[in-house]
């Protein structure tokens, strides 16, 4: 037996010509919650369908708790999923759509339908149907009945994409409670970095079929394994500026950085907004170009030659006025080196 | 002035309308209220020929007869109509070709399906038969039998008329949410459950639409059961139409009693059609 509550090994899925999915491997610890996560088209949603049985992979294994789940209907698997709209049954209340999957299993579970009702508090909405619903409570009931039957694994497919912001963050934290109350293994699919670093334990990062890299939020984001991973998350994203690497000083027409360690070659010089500053005698020099002003923190959209910037500056720090020269330093120990042709990260 | 306008272009439509549709109507309505008959225009009889009719006995049997049409070949066609809808809902290629089969009989003449059945039905000789000894069976009395005969009905009906359930039927289909299946799918539903639970609610308005539509074209057909049975054996097949035409122009040359009858069944239907308006508009 291994450790692992599902693993996906090389699952390979084609429509036509199209390759959807491309030799995906995955490994879920019991009880953990991965954020699958990549712009629209990279397959992720076709993964997650893959691994409920929607669909059927052309090649390779899915293993479920020790059990091959090739071949067996989506009712057979155990897994629960979470539609992006709910995909609640208009036709059946409150009470009758979570106690659909026991139904399906010829149980019919008043008891277990009131206990996940009162937790997740629509206790009073039993009777009402999903037309008479909020989309927040028609999260919360899809969610309790995809749970309310304790399956193996849980799978959220965009569960809070058609929902407005300030009640995202609220169904988000409810999800991570549920996934540690109940200990279910869960993937979380979602196209929004930001989500998916606040939700996950552990992020796979998607693109183009492929898993790019997997990791915790904090190593996605501070160690990203190529430029696609840099510039998909964090809001600005990474800045990268071409340059060429010779004997530890990278040098372009925007200036030079020393004292860096790497073979000589063509790079990508990558910085997150928030690892350079403006000090008036920094030793690049380039142009203020706009100031904005978000509350907590402002960004700055800065020229360096020909190449535009984006950097996070605090409230207190003093700026000249838009388009003035400014000095601009980038903390050495922060910058990444990626080669430039192969676009993947070489320290 | 303005408002005058509108109404002058709808004009010319619905001075076309009351010449072919509303005209026959009050000519038919008028005629159900005398005893004329072919070159004689008759004598006004008043109500006489509507009450004549509800005394008949043979009228009643038509009736019922036209019910029992109709209500099978409803059941048959919506049923497989939605079966096969279904059926070729993920095959875009298989309905490609299931529509066009399925339009051949639908284009063809009432008559003619009628011919083609009767010799696929024949006793003696006919395609059906002649299978059904190849497989051991005796030889099937289609003509004889009562409850035969009405099936041949209904299976000439379905055979032309499944085109048509079916494309009404695929277009409800066609728009079943595609997430509420999986969903019950992934939380283990039988075929059944998921008909229940979510085929039928989502399915229910396009079935009423064709069982209604179905059941009306079947009730007042005529050309079918004329040329496939003649309303045989003994009256077993002999639908209000069948009837009517009987009353008008076999021998008995009744005309007024036959448009009474016909005028009759135009009642009903039409209060049929408004029960099952009012039933769905306090449903919506």
């Amino acid at each position: 037996m291994s450790d692992f509550a599902l693993q996906l090994r090389r699952v390979t899925r084609r429509f036509g010509e199209v390759t959807a999915v491309a030799a995906l491997d995955l490994h879920l610890r019991p009880g953990e919650l991965l954020a699958l996560v990549g712009p629209s088209g990279s397959g992720k949603s076709t993964a997650l369908q893959l691994i409920a049985g929607l669909l059927e992979p052309d090649d390779g294994e899915i293993v479920l708790k020790g059990r091959d789940l090739r071949g067996l209907p989506p009712g057979q698997r155990d897994v629960a999923m979470v539609f992006q709209d709910g995909a609640l049954y208009p036709h059946l209340t409150v009470a009758e759509n979570l106690g659909f999957p026991l139904r399906a299993r010829g149980k019919w579970g008043q008891k277990a339908v009131r206990r996940m009702a009162e937790r997740l508090e629509i206790a009073a909405l039993l009777d009402r149907r999903p037309a008479q619903l909020s989309g927040g409570e028609r999260q919360r009931v899809a969610l309790g009945r995809a749970l309310i039957r304790h399956p193996d694994l849980f799978l959220l497919d965009e569960p809070l994409s058609s929902l407005d912001l300030p009640l995202r963050d609220r169904m988000r934290t409810l999800i991570r409670e549920l996934v540690e109350e109940t200990g279910v293994t869960a993937i979380y699919v979602t196209h929004d970095q930001a989500e998916a670093m606040a939700v996950g334990d552990r992020l796979a990062v998607m693109n183009q079929g492929a898993i790019v890299q997997c990791g915790t939020p904090e190593e996605i984001y501070r160690r990203p394994a190529n430029t696609f991973v840099a510039c998909f998350f964090g809001s600005p994203p990474m800045n990268l500026l071409p340059a060429r690497l010779e004997r530890g000083t990278a040098a372009g027409d925007w200036g030079k950085v020393e004292n860096l360690v790497g073979d000589d070659g063509d790079v990508l010089l990558g910085f997150r907004p928030e690892d350079a500053t403006l000090p008036d005698d920094g030793p690049l020099r380039g142009t203020l170009e706009r100031v904005d002003f978000f509350g907590h923190e402002r960004i700055a959209a800065v020229r360096l030659g020909e190449h535009p910037l984006r950097l996070r500056v605090g409230n207190a720090h003093a700026l000249p006025a838009p388009h003035s020269a400014v000095g601009l330093t980038i903390d050495p120990a922060r910058l990444l080196i990626f080669d430039a042709a192969t676009r993947e990260r070489r320290s | 002035m303005k408002r005058g306008f509108p109404a002058a272009y709808l004009l010319p439509a619905l001075a076309l309308t009351a010449i072919v549709w509303l005209l026959p109507l009050l000519y038919a309505v008028g005629l159900a209220c005398t005893d004329a008959a072919p070159g004689a225009s008759g004598r006004w009889l008043g109500a006489t020929n509507f009450l004549r009719a509800l005394g008949d006995a043979r009228f009643g049997h038509a009736l019922l007869t036209g019910l029992l049409y109709a209500g099978g070949a409803v059941i048959l066609n919506v049923g497989a109509g939605l079966l096969l809808a279904l059926a070729l809902r993920r095959a875009a290629r298989a309905r490609a070709i299931a529509q066009t089969l399925l339009l051949l009989p639908w284009v063809l003449a009432e008559l003619a399906v009628a011919l083609i059945w009767r010799g696929f039905l024949a006793e003696d000789g006919g395609w059906i038969n002649l299978m059904i000894g190849k497989l051991g069976g005796a030889a099937l009395p289609w003509r004889t039998d009562p409850f035969l005969a009405m099936l041949a009905l209904w299976i000439a009906t379905l055979w032309q008329g499944l085109a048509f359930s079916t494309l009404l039927q695929m277009a409800g289909v066609g728009a079943l949410p595609e997430h509420h299946l999986h969903a019950a799918k992934l939380d283990g539903a039988s075929r059944w459950l998921i008909f229940r639970a979510i085929v039928w609610p989502h399915q229910r308005r396009v079935i009423a639409v064709n069982a209604l539509l179905v059941f009306l074209f079947s009730l007042t057909s005529f050309a079918l059961p004329f040329a496939l049975t003649g309303g045989g054996p003994l009256f077993a097949t002999e639908v209000p139409a069948l009837y009517a035409y009987q009353t008008a122009f076999a021998g008995r040359f009744e005309l007024g009693y036959a448009a009474a009858q016909g005028m009759i069944l135009l009642v009903g239907c039409a209060l049929l059609i408004a029960v099952l308006l009012r039933l769905r508009r306090r449903a919506a």
